[in-house]
């Protein structure tokens, strides 16, 4: 079928397509919504679509292209995103059913620069109930499954993003990420998923989890393709508060620059020791490919704080959100799902001073681990996942409470890296002998997230390791 | 680290804390804390003893601007317009 091999190309190559004529933002759009309407919606992936403004946008953009030359680095290529960006006239519903209504009175930053290099935006993504939560389970909009075996949870928050760029639903799509929720649905259903520097990319616009640790990143199928959108949004927004003043250097530039001189850490008695056996022998067989590529291995004694940073993370993540969600916990709370309202209300049992501790400790963890880390290496690796994918049922915590040790140790290296405030880029790196992908990351120097896709691209070139496809019924 | 559940007698307890303190009710079985189960609280109090006295939170994002690349540093500090 023509619209399967459409939808299954890279970004890159679909812009260059509808530039050149080859093919049309319709025809590609049309091509979307089929995988949307089709299996996606059987995997729960989508939260909304409006076919007829979104071809109404192909249209637009289609028109466009036959008049001028000059075209935006997305010029007519269909996006979709997290039910959490807000465009002004649309509903947000943010997987709950308390903003199952609400409909924005703003456009977030980062889709107005996307319109702005002339990108559809073809549907709503399902996501865990406001964003708090690490394996797509939602007792109010439904669980999201994922697209290599529906059994299996596809991560989460940005549950439905990593399904619907995986399934060829998007070429892209934005996700949030404050304690890993990029990097754990790119991780479970084999996509390139970004947390950027704290403050690159504007949240303006977006759902608040956490001030301290929110970041919005891109879900892709391809290394250039997440720098390519990376290099569309990041940058200062006056309209985020927390946004920083940082140059951004060109992602794309010295991307095929390879890894020769490129130092990767590795830590020694930490993150790779706490993986299982599986996903270590995965993560240490992409070693060996950065090794054979000119990279320089250096061991890395991975700080003890790191382990505070993470348990940190996840008492603050709570606490902030709790006082977000205050007003709601007390006047509605039978809208929200049972594991959401728990956790919020754990929040708020943290005593400010202990709080403030909390932050406060935040720079002498980052000084402890830019002496270790930062100034010996360019990057270093670490899972994303610490165990196979499991099963949406077995990791159902309303039903199986005994599952929340493995839950607490899926983030043990997502959350620190949110506490450092470092970029982290999950790239794909095969499969576990459930048949479900998995993933490392790579943690970066604050700021430079094209170190980190140069890293990245020199393994996705070796391995192919963003080649397969899951399955399409 | 293991968390643990809170017992019926500290589930009371934290019901009363949230009436008292926030104002509304808290089913029992919502009462689920695992941060303090876990000992984090004493955790953070025992490393925020070494923190300096002048510590405050916004001095996290100095440093984190501070260890950009060259190429990536604001353009009032790289030399450029």
């Amino acid at each position: 079928m023509a619209d399967v091999a459409l939808t299954d190309l890279p970004l890159e190559t679909v812009r260059d397509m509808i530039a050149d004529g080859e093919t049309s933002s319709r025809e590609v759009a049309e091509a979307c919504l089929a995988r949307l309407d089709g299996p996606l919606a059987a995997l729960n992936a989508t939260a909304g679509i409006d076919h007829d403004d979104a071809l109404a946008q192909a249209d637009a953009a289609d028109a466009v292209r036959s008049r001028e030359a000059a075209l935006g680095p997305l010029h007519g290529v269909p996006l979709a995103h997290k039910d959490m960006f807000y465009r002004q006239g649309r509903i947000s519903a943010c997987g709950s059913r308390i903003r199952a209504g609400v409909v924005a009175d703003k456009t977030s930053t980062v889709l107005r620069r996307f319109d702005a290099a002339g990108a559809l935006d073809v549907a709503r993504l399902n996501m865990v109930e406001f964003a708090l939560g690490v394996t797509g389970h939602n007792e109010i909009t439904g669980h999201v499954r994922n697209p290599w075996n529906a059994d299996y949870i596809p991560g989460g928050s940005s549950s439905g993003s990593g399904v619907a760029v995986a399934s060829g639903g998007a070429y892209g799509a934005m996700g949030s990420d404050t304690g890993g929720s990029v990097r754990f649905p790119a991780s479970c259903c084999g996509v390139v998923g970004l947390r950027p520097t704290l403050g690159r990319i504007s949240r303006y616009g977006c759902m608040p989890l956490s001030h301290s640790f929110d970041t919005v990143g891109p879900l892709t199928r391809t290394v250039r393709d997440n720098a390519l959108l990376y290099q569309v949004i990041a940058g200062f927004d006056h309209r985020d508060p927390a946004a920083a003043p940082h140059a951004v250097p060109e992602a794309l530039e010295g991307i095929e620059d390879g890894v020769a001189g490129f130092r990767l850490g590795v830590p020694e008695g930490g993150f790779l020791d706490a993986a299982s056996d599986e996903v270590r022998a995965r993560i240490e067989a992409a070693i060996e490919v950065y090794r054979k590529l000119g990279a320089e291995i250096v061991a890395i004694d991975q700080p003890a704080s790191l382990d505070l940073a993470n348990q940190m993370c996840s008492l603050l993540i709570a606490t902030e959100g709790a006082a977000l969600h205050a007003g709601w916990l007390e006047e509605r709370p039978d809208d929200y799902g049972r594991q959401t309202y728990a956790r919020f209300l754990s929040g708020m049992m943290t005593p400010a001073t202990r709080y403030l501790q909390a932050l406060n400790l935040r720079r002498a963890i980052l000084e402890e681990y830019a002496e270790a880390v930062i100034d010996r290496c360019d990057a270093m690796i670490a899972p994303v996942m610490m165990d196979p994918v499991p099963t949406i049922e077995e990791s159902d915590l309303g039903g199986n409470p005994g599952f929340l040790e493995f839950i607490g140790r899926m983030g043990i290296a997502t959350r620190a890296v949110a506490y450092l405030g470092v970029p982290g880029l999950a790239v794909p790196c095969g499969f576990t002998s459930n048949g479900l992908p998995t993933s490392f990351q790579l943690i970066g120097r604050p700021f430079d997230e094209a170190t980190l896709y140069r890293a990245a691209r020199a393994y996705e070139r070796e391995t192919g390791c963003t080649a397969p496809r899951p399955p399409i019924s | 680290m293991a968390a643990k559940a809170l017992n019926d007698e500290q589930k009371a307890a934290l019901g009363r804390w949230f009436e008292t303190f926030q104002g509304f009710a808290v089913p029992a079985e919502a009462l689920y804390d695992p941060s303090r189960g876990s000992g984090l609280g004493e955790m953070v109090k025992a490393a925020a003893r070494d923190l300096p006295f002048e510590s405050e939170p916004m001095e996290f994002l100095d440093l984190l601007y501070d260890l950009a690349p060259d190429e990536a540093l604001p353009e009032d500090e790289n030399g450029g317009g």
